[in-house]
C-alpha cells in the first residue's frame, strides 16, 4: 500500500478530527480510571474499607448487631461510591460538551477566518472613511 | 511483523517526507519567518487592543486591522501545526509504509536523496558529520571527529547501493527497538559498510556491538503521558482495609527513588514474575541470586508498573510492600514482642487485601532472623503461604537458598523459584548509560563510551564483593564524585582507570613510565630486599611482567608459586619485599598460618561456617583485597582436605565459600611455602647438577614421603627450591638489617649509629645457624645492638645528632649467648 501524503485539506477536515476524537477518547478512559468506575462498578455494595467483622459462637443479639454494623459500612460504601458516579457522569457530559464545542469550532475555522478577514477588511474600508 | 520490512524497496518519489522537506525550507524561509514574527507581534497587539483599546479609542481602522493581522496569524499558525502534524504523522508510519524511504527521519531524508541510486560514502559521511548529533556520537567514541573529516577529505570512498544501505539501516534499527532511521543511525550503519570506516573502527577498538549500545544511549524516552493507564483512581483506597501496624513496618516499593535505568536489566524476568505471582499453586515467589544483580531493583520496576496499571488484570490494583524486618526487630522488646509485630504485620496483609509483600532477605526470616534477634519468625509465615489470598516474593542468594530452602521441603512448595543471573553485557551497558545520562545533567560531566566499558569490565574484575551492575554503579558514583570535585568535565576510558587506581591503589591500563622502571627492573629491586635466592626472584618477576603486560587473559591466579626450604632462607621474606615492591605496601600482603588448620574442622574457619554464619579467614580476607599477595606459611602442615581446595584455587581461580559466593583469586599472587624435608635439600644440592632436575628429584621425594600429592604439585606455576644460606649471605643480610636499624635510629632519635665491619662479621658469626638460616640473626642483633644502644640512650650517654660507633669489642662485651631454637 502505497501512502499517500495527507493534503492540508485532508489534514484539517479527516485526520485532526480524528486526532481530537483519539485525544478525547483518552481523556474518557482517564477519567473512568481517575474516578475508579470500574473499581466501584465491582465493589459497590462492599463494605467501607473493607470494616466488617464476622462473630461466630457469639449470642444471637450480638450476631444481629454485628451483621447491622456490617450492613452499615456497607450502605456507608455504597454511598460514597454512589456521589462519586454520579461526579464521574457529570464530568463525562462536560467532556463530552467541551468535545463537540472543539469539533465544531475546528470544523468551522475556515468560515470563522473568512468571517475575521470580511470583517477586517469591512472595518479597515470603513476606518479608512470609505464607508459602505 | 517489523521484519518483514526488511525487504521493501526504496521510493524517493512517493514518499511522505518529499512534501513535509517542501514545507519545512518554505517556513525555514526568512520571508515566512518574518511575516511569522511580524503577525505574532500584530495578533498580541490586536489581542490588548481588543481587550483595552476598544474601550479607551474605539475606531473603525485598527478593529479591522487587528481582524485581518489576527486572520494572517492563524494561516500561518495553521501552516505550521500542518508541518507539526506531517511530523507526528511520519512518526506513525511504520505500522502502514511499504517505502523504505519513509522510515527515515527528515533530516537522513535530506541527506540521503542526493543518492537515489549509489551513495559515495565519503560524501555522505562528510554530510553527516555536520550534524551535532553525529559529532556528539563521535565524542562518545572518544574518536575526534576532526580528525576523522581530514581523513575523508582526502577522498577515495566507495560506491555503496542505497537500496542496501537504507536496508541495512532500517534492520539496525529495528534491532534497537527504534522506529526510524536518524542520522546518527545512518552513520553507524555506513561505517559498517564502508571499508575504509570500518577499519577505522577496528582500529580503534570499536566492535558491532558496541555501536549497537552506543546508538541505545541516544534513543529518545518514549513520551508516555497518552498511554492507558489503569491506576485505580481516587476510589482504590475504599477497598484497602486498615492496617496501621503494616504501614509502620512497610514501605511502598512503587515510591523508592529509582529512575527508569536502573529498571532495564531482567525485562524477561519481570515478566515471568508476573506471570509467576498468577499461578492459583505456588504463586508465592523467590528471587534466588547473588546480593547486587538487580533483584529489588527488579521487584521495583513491578511495583511501578503496577501503580500505573501496566499489568495484567489479575495483578491491578495491588500494591508491593517492603516489610522492614529489621525494623520490627529492634521494634520489640523480646522475642514474644518481636513475633507479636510480626503476627500482627502478616495479619494486616490480608486485612489490606491489595497487598503483595516483599522480603529483601529471606535468610533473616530463616536462619540470620535467629542471629539477629534469637527470633525464628519462618513459622508464623508459613500458615499464610498455603492462603491464595497472601503473595509474598522474597529475594535470597544461592547459598542461602541452599541452605535453607532447597533442604526444607515443607517450605520449598509453597514457593515458584526464579533463578536471576547478573545482567547482560548490553543490558549492563544500558543501566550506566543511563546513570552516565543522570550525572551529565546533575554534575555538567561528559561520559564517553570507552569510559563505560571500562568501568564495567573493572568493576567485574576487581569488585566482584559486589555483582554487576551495584559495583559498577557504585564505582561510577564514585567516578562522578571525584569528577566534579576536581572540576574534570570529560570522564574517557583514562580518566576511569586513573579514578580506579585513586580508590583502589591497583594500577590499570596503560604502564606509566615510573611502573615501567619498577617492573622491568623487578628483580634488581627484590635483590635490594633478598639475599641471593636468583631463581625464586626470577621467575616472581616473569610472572607478574607477564600480567601487567594483559599477555594472560587467564582466570588463573597472577601466579602461584611454591617455595621449599628449610626455615630462615627467605621464603617469607621474598612474598614479603614482593608485597611491598610491587603491591605497593607490605600490608598488600595476606599472611595464614597453615599449621592452625590441620583438623578437618578447620575448614569451616577458613572459608566459612554455614551453621554460624560466620565468615571464613582466607573468604573475606580475598574478598577485602581484591589484589594481593596471599602467603601460606607451612603449607604442608594444613589438612589435606583444605589442601584440596587449593587444586581449584590454582586451576580455576575461584572458590565458593561456605555460603555460596564466588571468591575470585584471578588477581592474586598465590605463594606458598614449606619446610617440608629441609633436611633432604642439602643433600639434594651437594650431590650438584642442573637446578631444575634438583627441583624434580625434591618434588618426587614429598610426593613419595605423602607431603604433597602430584595434582597439588602440579597445580602450582612453579616449585621453587630455596638454598640454604651460607656464611657469607648471613653477613650480607646482618648488613642489610644494621642498615635499616640504622636509619630507623636516626628517623626516630637523631642518633647516627655505625656498626664496624669486624663487628658485622661478629654478629653474622653468632647468628648464623646452618640449621636455622637468618632466622637468629635477627634475635642477635636485637640483643646485642638494639640493647646495647637503649641501655645507652637510657644511662644519657649519647644525644642528639651524634655518632654512635658499634665495634667487635662492643659486641663481644655485650653478654649474651644466642638461645638455640
Amino acid at each position: 500500500m502505497q501512502v499517500i501524503t495527507p493534503s492540508f485539506f485532508a489534514f484539517w477536515y479527516k485526520e485532526i478530527p480524528r486526532e481530537i476524537v483519539f485525544y478525547f477518547r483518552i481523556l474518557a478512559y482517564k477519567l473512568l480510571d481517575y474516578f475508579s468506575v470500574p473499581i466501584v462498578l465491582r465493589t459497590f455494595f462492599a463494605p467501607w474499607k473493607r470494616d466488617e467483622t464476622y462473630l461466630q459462637n457469639a449470642p444471637l443479639n450480638l450476631r444481629m448487631q454485628n451483621w447491622l454494623m456490617n450492613q452499615v459500612s456497607r450502605l456507608i460504601g455504597a454511598s460514597l461510591r454512589g456521589f462519586l458516579l454520579i461526579t464521574y457522569l457529570l464530568t463525562f457530559l462536560i467532556e463530552l460538551i467541551f468535545l463537540a464545542l472543539v469539533m465544531i469550532f475546528w470544523l468551522f475555522f475556515p468560515l470563522v477566518l473568512a468571517t475575521l478577514f470580511a470583517l477586517g477588511i469591512y472595518y479597515l474600508i470603513n476606518g479608512l472613511g470609505y464607508g459602505l | 511483523m517489523a521484519y518483514k520490512k526488511l525487504e521493501l524497496a526504496a521510493d524517493f518519489e512517493h514518499t511522505l517526507l518529499k512534501n513535509l522537506s517542501t514545507i519545512n525550507k518554505q517556513i525555514k524561509a526568512p520571508l515566512f519567518r518574518f511575516l511569522r514574527s511580524i503577525f505574532t507581534l500584530l495578533a498580541i497587539a490586536s489581542f490588548l487592543y481588543f481587550i483595552i483599546g476598544i474601550f479607551i479609542w474605539p475606531n473603525n481602522l485598527y478593529v479591522g486591522l487587528a481582524l485581518v493581522s489576527l486572520g494572517f496569524f492563524a494561516i500561518l499558525e495553521a501552516y505550521m501545526g500542518y508541518f507539526g502534524f506531517l511530523s507526528g504523522y511520519i512518526k506513525r508510519l511504520h505500522f502502514k509504509t511499504n517505502n523504505l524511504v519513509d522510515f527515515l527521519t527528515l533530516d537522513a531524508y535530506e541527506e540521503i536523496k542526493k543518492y537515489p541510486q549509489n551513495i559515495d560514502s565519503y560524501n555522505l559521511a562528510l554530510d553527516l558529520l555536520k550534524y551535532p548529533q553525529v559529532q556528539l556520537f563521535l565524542f562518545r567514541l572518544e574518536i575526534d571527529s576532526k580528525y576523522l573529516k581530514n581523513l575523508l577529505l582526502k577522498g577515495g570512498g566507495t560506491n555503496i547501493n542505497t537500496q542496501d544501505l537504507l536496508q541495512a539501516a532500517l534492520a539496525f534499527v529495528i534491532s534497537r527497538d527504534i522506529n526510524h532511521i536518524g542520522v546518527i543511525n545512518l552513520f553507524s550503519v555506513l561505517m559498517q559498510k564502508d571499508p575504509f570506516l570500518s577499519n577505522f573502527l577496528e582500529e580503534n577498538r570499536i566492535e558491532e556491538n558496541d555501536l549497537k549500545f552506543i546508538n541505545d544511549w541516544f534513543k529518545q524516552n518514549k513520551n508516555g503521558f497518552f498511554e492507558l493507564r489503569f491506576t485505580g483512581g481516587v476510589a482504590r483506597d475504599w477497598t484497602v482495609g486498615y492496617s496501621p501496624v503494616l504501614d509502620q513496618f512497610s514501605s511502598n516499593m512503587a515510591f523508592t527513588p529509582l529512575a527508569d535505568w536502573q529498571d532495564l536489566a531482567h525485562k524477561a524476568k519481570k515478566e515471568e514474575l508476573k506471570k509467576s505471582l498468577l499461578q492459583n499453586l505456588r504463586g508465592n515467589v523467590l528471587l534466588i541470586g547473588a546480593p547486587g544483580i538487580g533483584k529489588r531493583s527488579m521487584v521495583i520496576g513491578l511495583a511501578k508498573d503496577l501503580r500505573d496499571g501496566k499489568c495484567p488484570y489479575g495483578l491491578a490494583y495491588k500494591r508491593i510492600l517492603q516489610i522492614n524486618v529489621a525494623d520490627i526487630i529492634t521494634s520489640g522488646k523480646d522475642a514474644a514482642g518481636i513475633r507479636e509485630i510480626f503476627g500482627r504485620v502478616l495479619r494486616e496483609v490480608l486485612i489490606a487485601g491489595d497487598v503483595l509483600v516483599y522480603f529483601d532477605n529471606l535468610a533473616l526470616l530463616l536462619g540470620g532472623g535467629e542471629a539477629l534477634g534469637r527470633v525464628n519468625l519462618i513459622d508464623l509465615l508459613t500458615p499464610y503461604l498455603q492462603n491464595p489470598n497472601f503473595r509474598i516474593i522474597a529475594s535470597i542468594s544461592d547459598g542461602d537458598y541452599d541452605n535453607y530452602i532447597s533442604r526444607n521441603v515443607g517450605l520449598a512448595q509453597f514457593f515458584t523459584s526464579i533463578g536471576m543471573q547478573q545482567p547482560s553485557q548490553g543490558e549492563n551497558i544500558l543501566i550506566l548509560e543511563g546513570l552516565a545520562l543522570m550525572y551529565e545533567a546533575s554534575a555538567s560531566i561528559f561520559f564517553t563510551y570507552p569510559a563505560l566499558i571500562r568501568a564495567i569490565e573493572l568493576s567485574r574484575e576487581y569488585f566482584w564483593k559486589e555483582y554487576l551492575p551495584l559495583s559498577a554503579i557504585n564505582f561510577m558514583q564514585k567516578v562522578a564524585q571525584n569528577a566534579s570535585s576536581g572540576n574534570k568535565q570529560v570522564i574517557n576510558k583514562e580518566e576511569i582507570e586513573q579514578a580506579f587506581a585513586k580508590i583502589t591503589n591497583i594500577e590499570v591500563g596503560e604502564i606509566k613510565s615510573e611502573e615501567k622502571i619498577v617492573l622491568s627492573n623487578l628483580e634488581q629491586v627484590l635483590h635490594k630486599k633478598i639475599v641471593d635466592q636468583a631463581e625464586p626472584i626470577k621467575l616472581l618477576s616473569e610472572a607478574i611482567r607477564i600480567r601487567r603486560a594483559g599477555i594472560k587473559s587467564s582466570k588463573k591466579p597472577i601466579g602461584s608459586f611454591l617455595f621449599l626450604g628449610p626455615t630462615g632462607v627467605g621464603k617469607t621474606e621474598t612474598a614479603k619485599a614482593l608485597a611491598a615492591t610491587y603491591f605497593n605496601k607490605e600490608e598488600s600482603m595476606i599472611r595464614f598460618d597453615m599449621s592452625e588448620y590441620q583438623n578437618r574442622e578447620d575448614i569451616y574457619r577458613f572459608i566459612g561456617d554455614p551453621k554460624t554464619m560466620v565468615p571464613g579467614k582466607l573468604t573475606e580476607a580475598v574478598k577485602n583485597n581484591p589484589f594481593c599477595v596471599i602467603l601460606l606459611d607451612e603449607f604442608e602442615k594444613a589438612n589435606k582436605d583444605i589442601l584440596n581446595l587449593f587444586l581449584q584455587i590454582l586451576d580455576e581461580g575461584f572458590l565458593t565459600d561456605a555460603f555460596g559466593a564466588k571468591v575470585q583469586f584471578h588477581n592474586h599472587l598465590i605463594i606458598a611455602t614449606s619446610n617440608a624435608g629441609s633436611d633432604k635439600i642439602q643433600a639434594i644440592l651437594a650431590r650438584g647438577g642442573d637446578f631444575n632436575k634438583q627441583t624434580v628429584n625434591f618434588m618426587n621425594y614429598l610426593v613419595r614421603e605423602h607431603h604433597f600429592t602430584p595434582e597439588l604439585l602440579n597445580r602450582f606455576d612453579k616449585v621453587v627450591m630455596f638454598k640454604p644460606l651460607g656464611r657469607e649471605e648471613i653477613y650480607q643480610i646482618a648488613q642489610m638489617k644494621l642498615a635499616k636499624l640504622e636509619k630507623e635510629l636516626y628517623n626516630l632519635k637523631r642518633i647516627k649509629l655505625e656498626v664496624e665491619d669486624d663487628a658485622v662479621l661478629e654478629l653474622a658469626k653468632l647468628g648464623y645457624n646452618p640449621q636455622f638460616g637468618a632466622r637468629g640473626l635477627e634475635r642477635t642483633i636485637r640483643e646485642k645492638v638494639e640493647s646495647l644502644v637503649a641501655k645507652k640512650i637510657i644511662e644519657g650517654n649519647i644525644a642528639k645528632n651524634k655518632q654512635m660507633i658499634i665495634s667487635r669489642e662492643d659486641i663481644e662485651k655485650t653478654k649474651f649467648d644466642v638461645p638455640q631454637i
